[in-house]
Parts: C-alpha cells; sequence; structure tokens
C-alpha cells in the first residue's frame, strides 16, 4: 500500500492520500490522473483494468484502490 | 392540510387569471375584427365578402346592395388571411347564420406570404364569440403558438402601454359594449356600417417597394389547402362560393404587368379546376374605373372611399349576373 | 411539437391528469402511450427511426443476457457477445451516420455533389447514444437487461428527454419507471418553477440575444471588431440561455411525473479550465463520452501498447500522459463532430481537445512556474484568473460553433482583430443590430440575475430550498413575477426560434 500512495503522490502530488476518501467525489483526480493511475498500476502490479472497474468506489482513497488491485491479482 | 394546500393552489390560479383578465383589459386595443365577427354571428347576409385589406377598403356592401338588391356585409380585413377566412364563413354558419354567397377577395401577395405569429396573431382569435368555431380555430392555429401568446394574450400589445388609459376609457363606453367601430376611426379612415373602411383620397406615393411581385413558385401550402377547405364547406353548407380580384392603380398594373398576369393565370387555373367562378377586376378600363393612382391610398391598390364607391357599383352589377 | 407552444403544456397537464389517475402500476404505460403519441406528432416516418433503435439495441441486450448469465459462460461466448455489441453499434451509428454525416462525406471524396435531402428524425442523436451505452452497460454488467420490450421503449422514448436530451442511464431511469407516483403538490410546485425558469431564460434571453447573434455571423462581411466579439458573447447568452433553459425544462417537466433526470449544466462559466468546463456544460455528454470511449479506448490494447513505446521516447512522465492526452483529442474530435458535419465542426472539437491535452501535459510545467514565481496556485485571484482565461477561451471555440463554415470563422477571427475599434460603441452599429436600447438593457438585467443565482449556487446554496422557506406572500410574488416577465419581455418575431439542440 505505501508503494501504491508513492504513485499516486508521483502523478498527482499535494494530497493527504492516506486520510483523504473523496478522491474523484470531491473532483481532486481528474479522468487524466486516473489513467495515469491505471496505466501505473497495470504495469507495477500486473494487473488488467476494464473500464467497469473505474467507478467512484474504487478510487475514492488509496485503500479502496488496494482493494481493487489485490482483488485483481487473485484473477 | 392537504386540501389546504390545493385550495392554495386553486387561488394562485385565479389570482394569475385575474391579472391576466386586467391585463388583456388594459392592454388589448379594440379592432374591428371585433365587429366584424359580431355582425357575422349575429345577423343572417345573403352575401358575405371575405379577403384581405383590400376588400377592407374596396367594398361598400350598401353600394353593392343596391345593385343586388340583397344584404351584404364585409369581413375583410388587413392581415386576415385564407385560414382566419374559413373559420369566419364556418363561424357564420355555425352560429345560425348561413349566408347564401361568400365572395371571396384574392389578394396574390397574401398567398405568397405566411400568417406568422407576431403582430396579430390573436387578434381573430380573440375576437372569436365563444363557440365550437373558436374551439377549432384555436385547435388549428392558436396551439402551436408560443404558450405566453396564447395564455397572455395581451403581450402582443404591450408596445400600446401608453395607451392604456385611452383604451380602458374605450372599453368600458357605450360604443365599444355595442360592437362599435367609432374609436378605431383616424383622419384618413372612417369606419362606414357593414365593415367598409372609407379612406380619404391621398396616396402615400414611396408605397411603391411595398407591393409584391407575384411569383407562382413562392405560393405556400396552407393558402391553397385552405382555399380548398374553404371551397368544399361552401359546397357541402349549400354556400355559392365565388373569387374575385380587386383591381390595382393602373400604374401598378403595367409596371409588374407580367407577374399580374402570371397571377390571373395561375388563379384561373386554380379556380377553374375547382369549378369556381373567378373574376379579375384588374380587366377594368380607363373608361370603365379611374384607375390612376391619384384614386388610391398606394400602390398595392387600397382605393380611396370615393373610388371604392363607384367600384363597388360595378361589383354589384357583376354579382347581379 | 414544440417544448415552446401552448399545445405543449396542454398535452403535459393531459398526461400528467392520466398519470395521477391511472393505478401506480400502469403509470409507465401512459409515460410510454405519451412518448410516443409525442414523437408521432412528427411524422410516422421519423417513428420508424426510434422503432429501429430500440428494437435492435432491446434486441441486443437480450442476447448479451443471454450469453452472458454468469463469468464462465460470458468468457466462453466473448467472440459471440463482441460480435452482438459490433453489429448493434454499427447499425445505430451507421444509420446516424448516414443520415447527418454523408452529405459531408459526398462532398469530400466528390466536390460538387448535390446533397441528398436526408430526414434527420428529431433527437436521434440523443436517443442513438442513450439505447448505445445502455447496450455497453448490459455488456459491463453495469446494469440489467431489460427483458420488458415496452419498459425498455420507455426508456429510449421518454418524451421531456427525446429531443435534446439529457442523454440518461439505464441504472438510473429504469428504476424510477418502475416505482409508483404519488400526486404531491410540492413535487409539481417544484417541477413548474423549474419549468417556468427554463422558459424565461430561452423566452428573454436566449430568443433576444439570438437576434444580434444571426444578424453579426450571417452578415459577417459588415462588421468585425467589438462587433464581433459582442456577436461572441451574445452567443454564449443565447446558447447558455437555450440550451441550460431547455434542460431546465426538461428536468421540469419530468419532475412532475416524478421522475429524476441527470443535470446537464452546472455554473459552466464558472469554470476554471477547460477540462472543468466540460464537466459542467452538457454534462450528459461529457460522461457519456468518458464512459463509453475515453475509458475504454485508453485502456485498450492498443493504446497500452503506444503508452509503452511513448514512455521509451518521452520517458515516464510525459510518456504515462501522452496516449492519454492522443485518447482525449479523439474523444473529442467526436465531441465536435457530434455537433455537425462539417470542418468547422472537426476543428471545433480538435481545438477544445488539443486545449486539454496541452494543460495536462504542462502541468509539470506549470507547477514549476508557480514554484518559481512564489504564486499561490490556490489564491482567490489564480481562481478569478483562471474563470476568465477560460471564459475567454470558450468564447474563441464559439466562433466555430456559430459561424457559417470554418473559413468563415477564421475570416470572422481575423477582422476581429484587424477591424479592432471602440467607435462602435457610439456610431449606432450596436443598434443595428435588430436590438434596442431597452433590449440591451433587458439582457442586463437577465444576465444580472442568472449569475447572481448561478454565484449562490456555485457557493452551495440551494436556491429551491431558500424559495421554499420563504413566506407565502414573498413565494407568490417570486412566481408571479417570474411568470408575468415572460410575456410581458419575452423576445417576439422572432423566426422560428425553438430549441436550438432540438435540432441535433
Amino acid at each position: 500500500m505505501d508503494e501504491l500512495i508513492a504513485i499516486l503522490e508521483d502523478i498527482h502530488p499535494g494530497v493527504d492520500y492516506k486520510t483523504c476518501t473523496t478522491l474523484i467525489d470531491d473532483g481532486i483526480l481528474d479522468s487524466f490522473a486516473i489513467l495515469s493511475i491505471v496505466s501505473e498500476l497495470t504495469d507495477t502490479y500486473d494487473i488488467e483494468i476494464t473500464p467497469v472497474e473505474i467507478v467512484p468506489a474504487n478510487f475514492n482513497s488509496a485503500s479502496a484502490m488496494w482493494d481493487m488491485v489485490c482483488r485483481l491479482k487473485k484473477q | 392540510m392537504r386540501d389546504f394546500k390545493a385550495l392554495r393552489a386553486v387561488f394562485f390560479l385565479v389570482l394569475c387569471a385575474a391579472f391576466t383578465a386586467a391585463l388583456n383589459f388594459a392592454f388589448i386595443p379594440n379592432s374591428v375584427a371585433r365587429a366584424d365577427l359580431h355582425r357575422v354571428s349575429t345577423e343572417t347576409y345573403d352575401d358575405l365578402f371575405i379577403g384581405s385589406s383590400h376588400s377592407h377598403s374596396d367594398i361598400d356592401p350598401l353600394v353593392v346592395d343596391r345593385e343586388t338588391g340583397r344584404k351584404s356585409t364585409n369581413a375583410g380585413m388587413p392581415s386576415e388571411y385564407l385560414t382566419d377566412s374559413y373559420y369566419i364563413v364556418k363561424l357564420a354558419c355555425e352560429s345560425g347564420h348561413r349566408p347564401k354567397r361568400v365572395i371571396y377577395e384574392w389578394d396574390p401577395g397574401y398567398w405568397m406570404t405566411e400568417d406568422m405569429a407576431g403582430n396579430n396573431p390573436d387578434s381573430f382569435y380573440l375576437r372569436f364569440p365563444a363557440s365550437l368555431t373558436k374551439i377549432s380555430y384555436f385547435a388549428d392555429k392558436i396551439m402551436d403558438m408560443k404558450w405566453y401568446y396564447v395564455l397572455e394574450p395581451w403581450s402582443e400589445y404591450r408596445n400600446l402601454f401608453k395607451n392604456i388609459p385611452a383604451t380602458v376609457k374605450i372599453k368600458l363606453g357605450k360604443d365599444y359594449r355595442n360592437y362599435g367601430t367609432a374609436d378605431l376611426d383616424t383622419d384618413v379612415k372612417k369606419y362606414r356600417p357593414e365593415g367598409f373602411a372609407y379612406f380619404s383620397k391621398g396616396t402615400e406615393t414611396d408605397s411603391f417597394s411595398n407591393v409584391l411581385s407575384f411569383d407562382r413558385t413562392k405560393v405556400g401550402e396552407k393558402p391553397l389547402q385552405y382555399f380548398k377547405k374553404l371551397a368544399g364547406y361552401c359546397r357541402e353548407q349549400g354556400i355559392e362560393f365565388t373569387v374575385v380580384t380587386l383591381p390595382v392603380p393602373r400604374e401598378t398594373y403595367s409596371a409588374l404587368l407580367s407577374s399580374f398576369q402570371d397571377a390571373h393565370d395561375y388563379f384561373t387555373g386554380i379556380a377553374g379546376s375547382l369549378g369556381i367562378p373567378y373574376r379579375d377586376f384588374n380587366d377594368l378600363s380607363d373608361g370603365e374605373l379611374d384607375r390612376q393612382v391619384l384614386n388610391y391610398r398606394d400602390y398595392d391598390g387600397h382605393m380611396s372611399g370615393e373610388l371604392a364607391e363607384k367600384f363597388s357599383v360595378i361589383l354589384g352589377k357583376y354579382l347581379t349576373k | 411539437m414544440s417544448f415552446l407552444s401552448a399545445k405543449f403544456l396542454m398535452f403535459v397537464a393531459a398526461v400528467a391528469l392520466g398519470y395521477y389517475i391511472v393505478p401506480k402500476k400502469m403509470q409507465w404505460l401512459v409515460l410510454l402511450a405519451a412518448s410516443y403519441l409525442f414523437y408521432l406528432s412528427a411524422g410516422v416516418k421519423i417513428l420508424l427511426f426510434l422503432l429501429f433503435s430500440t428494437f435492435t439495441t432491446y434486441a441486443c441486450a437480450m442476447a448479451l443476457d443471454l450469453t452472458g448469465r454468469n463469468a464462465e459462460e460470458a468468457s466462453r461466448n466473448k467472440k459471440k457477445r463482441k460480435f452482438f455489441i459490433f453489429i448493434t453499434l454499427l447499425l445505430n451509428f451507421g444509420v446516424l451516420f448516414v443520415l447527418k454525416y454523408m452529405n459531408f462525406v459526398l462532398e469530400l471524396f466528390r466536390p460538387g455533389s448535390d446533397p441528398v435531402n436526408w430526414i434527420l428524425p428529431l433527437g436521434i442523436s440523443f436517443y442513438t447514444f442513450q439505447s448505445v451505452g445502455y447496450v455497453l452497460d448490459v455488456y459491463w454488467k453495469r446494469t440489467e437487461a431489460e427483458k420488458n420490450p415496452f419498459r425498455f421503449a420507455l426508456f429510449v422514448s421518454f418524451f421531456p428527454q427525446l429531443l435534446q436530451g439529457p442523454i440518461g442511464r439505464h441504472s438510473r431511469l429504469a428504476a424510477q419507471f418502475k416505482e409508483p407516483h404519488y400526486f404531491d403538490l410540492t413535487r409539481i410546485e417544484h417541477g413548474l418553477q423549474r419549468i417556468l425558469w427554463g422558459y424565461f431564460q430561452k423566452f428573454v434571453l436566449a430568443d433576444r440575444a439570438g437576434v444580434a447573434v444571426a444578424e453579426i455571423f450571417t452578415n459577417y462581411q459588415k462588421y468585425g471588431g467589438l462587433t464581433d466579439i459582442l456577436g461572441v458573447l451574445l452567443y454564449s447568452v443565447q446558447l447558455y440561455g437555450d440550451f441550460s433553459g431547455g434542460m431546465d425544462v426538461v428536468i421540469g417537466v419530468a419532475e412532475l411525473f416524478g421522475i429524476t433526470l441527470d443535470e446537464n449544466f452546472r455554473q459552466p462559466f464558472f469554470s476554471v479550465s477547460i477540462t472543468d468546463f466540460w464537466h459542467r456544460w452538457h454534462i450528459t455528454l461529457g460522461t457519456w463520452m468518458k464512459d463509453y470511449l475515453f475509458y475504454p479506448m485508453s485502456l485498450s490494447k492498443w493504446m497500452s501498447r503506444f503508452g509503452k513505446r511513448c514512455r521509451h521516447v518521452f520517458g515516464k512522465k510525459t510518456g504515462r500522459i501522452l496516449p492519454i492526452a492522443l485518447s482525449n483529442i479523439i474523444v473529442f474530435l467526436v465531441v465536435g463532430i457530434w455537433h455537425g458535419s462539417g470542418w468547422k465542426y472537426i476543428v471545433y472539437g480538435l481545438y477544445n481537445g488539443i486545449l486539454i491535452a496541452l494543460a495536462n501535459l504542462n502541468t509539470p510545467l506549470f507547477d514549476s512556474m508557480f514554484r518559481i514565481t512564489h504564486i499561490n496556485p490556490k489564491s482567490r485571484g489564480m481562481h478569478v484568473f483562471r474563470i476568465i482565461r477560460t471564459f475567454i477561451l470558450v468564447n474563441i471555440s464559439w466562433y466555430f460553433d456559430m459561424a457559417g463554415s470554418l473559413s468563415i470563422a477564421l475570416r470572422m477571427m481575423r477582422d476581429t482583430a484587424e477591424k479592432f475599434s471602440f467607435n462602435v460603441l457610439k456610431d449606432g452599429t450596436l443598434l443595428s443590430l435588430g436590438l434596442k436600447k431597452q433590449d440591451y438593457l433587458i439582457l442586463l438585467a437577465g444576465i444580472l440575475v442568472v449569475f447572481v443565482l448561478s454565484l449562490f449556487r456555485e457557493n452551495g446554496h440551494d436556491i429551491r430550498a431558500d424559495v421554499d422557506k420563504k413566506v407565502l406572500p414573498v413565494r407568490w410574488a417570486l412566481y408571479l413575477l417570474l411568470f408575468f416577465s415572460v410575456p410581458l419581455l419575452g423576445m417576439n418575431n422572432v423566426a422560428g426560434g425553438g430549441f436550438i439542440y432540438a435540432r441535433f
């Protein structure tokens, strides 16, 4: 998860990813940022993220993203 | 609690209606349509003239009657399009005052322009007495207009706010209550009985540019459609239907000769195909009627009262045959 | 049937009456009948297109449902399912393409060819997108396939949104059509409020501004400089009043039936960037593009291959952004084309797409600039600067949207710069555009009202709740004022005058 937070800070700095849970709802991450994150996560964790996964529930917080990564790794 | 809310809502609507009625009363002026439509729906005539502003100024029913020995009235008005004429005839019939004959004055220019919502879309609809005809007219022409023209007809006259005191005074007066048009008289136009507008002499010499040159490719679908409807309706009701074109100034006629000839051919064709008698009075010679533009108000062909009375004799003689 | 006519109001009233009289289980049938009646009033031939779209997308969703009852089955039938999608997209977008763009394409390949008189069925751009979106949602299991063809037909044809959107999502609409809706005077009041406000913006602001816009853009050779700028600014007013006002009417009408449609506008002129603008203007088109084109394209295999190559050539940061930027440009190209056929629309789309792409590619650069200049990017001043900058950029894009063609748009832009002079403010030009002095005053007053209300909303105020809290006489006074301002100030003698987006 720390690795994930490092990725997020690299792509979109200036946000407290440890505590924020409204990254999508508050418009902090826009589509460009999301896709950049997806691209990094795909490469780093060797997973496939389809459009279906791009929902606020999976991206509103760093922990939600981590849950998604873990789930996709198992598939 | 719910009933109280509903009652409140109804009261609000009543309030809106009251404001609307007050605004209508204050803004909407008298018009000749009010008088014409009242006459047509309350008195029975042998002959009913319908058409445009030309018939309005060129046909004196009393003069015509002296020739024909019948009783006629003039319900032709400025901005009266065929849709309106159709419903005027329907109104006469449906209110129990079917005429024996309808004479439609065909002005080529009116068939090339559309009766758009703008200056007086409601002017005929508003003046229709409450009747089934009014409902059909509404469904046919008014319903598709912008809703605020329909719900708030005073909006069309909102620029006349300076006239409000005068309008209110007229509407509270006896003449208005008796469907009179005395308040509509001006320096140049005085209303005579049976819907005839008597214009004083004095041509607007710069009015040539307003004359529409007939172009049969520009004839709209609607006028032809309603003409056929009108002809059919008259046939159904056993009403004799005839069409005339009123003579324009000699100067106008010769300047736009080919266009007038085309108009003549065009309408002769239409009338012929429907078996309707058509008389184009543009064939009147100078000996029969002095068609100098000086005897008209404008190059478009609105006659002075003096000329109109002379013409009405000719028209009366024609209608007697 | 025009949304502006008395007939439409009578129609809505009649439908509402039927809706609240019938048993709750039949309410959706009333809406279905009303929607088809509404569409039928436009012509039987045109109805056939709607039926075609409805049938093909319904059939496709059913096929997807039958071949993907679980993950294993879906995986087994992957090729078949992809084929169903492909055929459905081809048929629906194919029809849209032929009707809307065939003449443009023919002209490209055979200049001087006679344009064919294709009919453009009302709302085809909207219902096609809505029904195709549904098919893709079923494919991605974001929504259940609708088994009842008539319920599905209602989703596609629901009359308030049929002509100009908002582009709805099945997951949000279908459930609403199934719920019972009880008559509630407060809801009716709210719906009517919204409808009235929409009509005000349309009749008083949009139609009025539109007179001068038409004059300036039609007779562009006569004008230039400040007059063109005025034209473009008034076009902002016209487009917003017309489209957003139109949405208020649409959403308000739906509200009368207890149906909540998605919002399409969110104070767009307070946007801080072009990206932000497209999150606030024609929102449902933006989200449709994002969910059904942008994300799928960006996450596709070929795009990720392209991404790998970019990272190799340009480095990690730029390489990561480039494929997204490319997708974005393609998406906006489609947005541009959606607006119409012609080079100017292509440029309009690309203009927006490239600006967004550049902004994202240059984010690191901007960040360093802020650091070096010690300017606080989150300060109020920067916020206002961004709003004004975005407003200017958006208005520049209107040249492409409103001008008759791309060459005219470019010519007008050149004339704006070359013929610039303050004299037009004094020499009577402004009063020769079809508007009188009082019209400008009415526009100014109206814009001020809209601005103030937008500012309140932007700051989180719920205007409707504020109005609800007012005592009855004040509420009634507001309603009467709003209601009578329409006949008092509505622009008369407007040729045509229908909603702009209803012809898409």
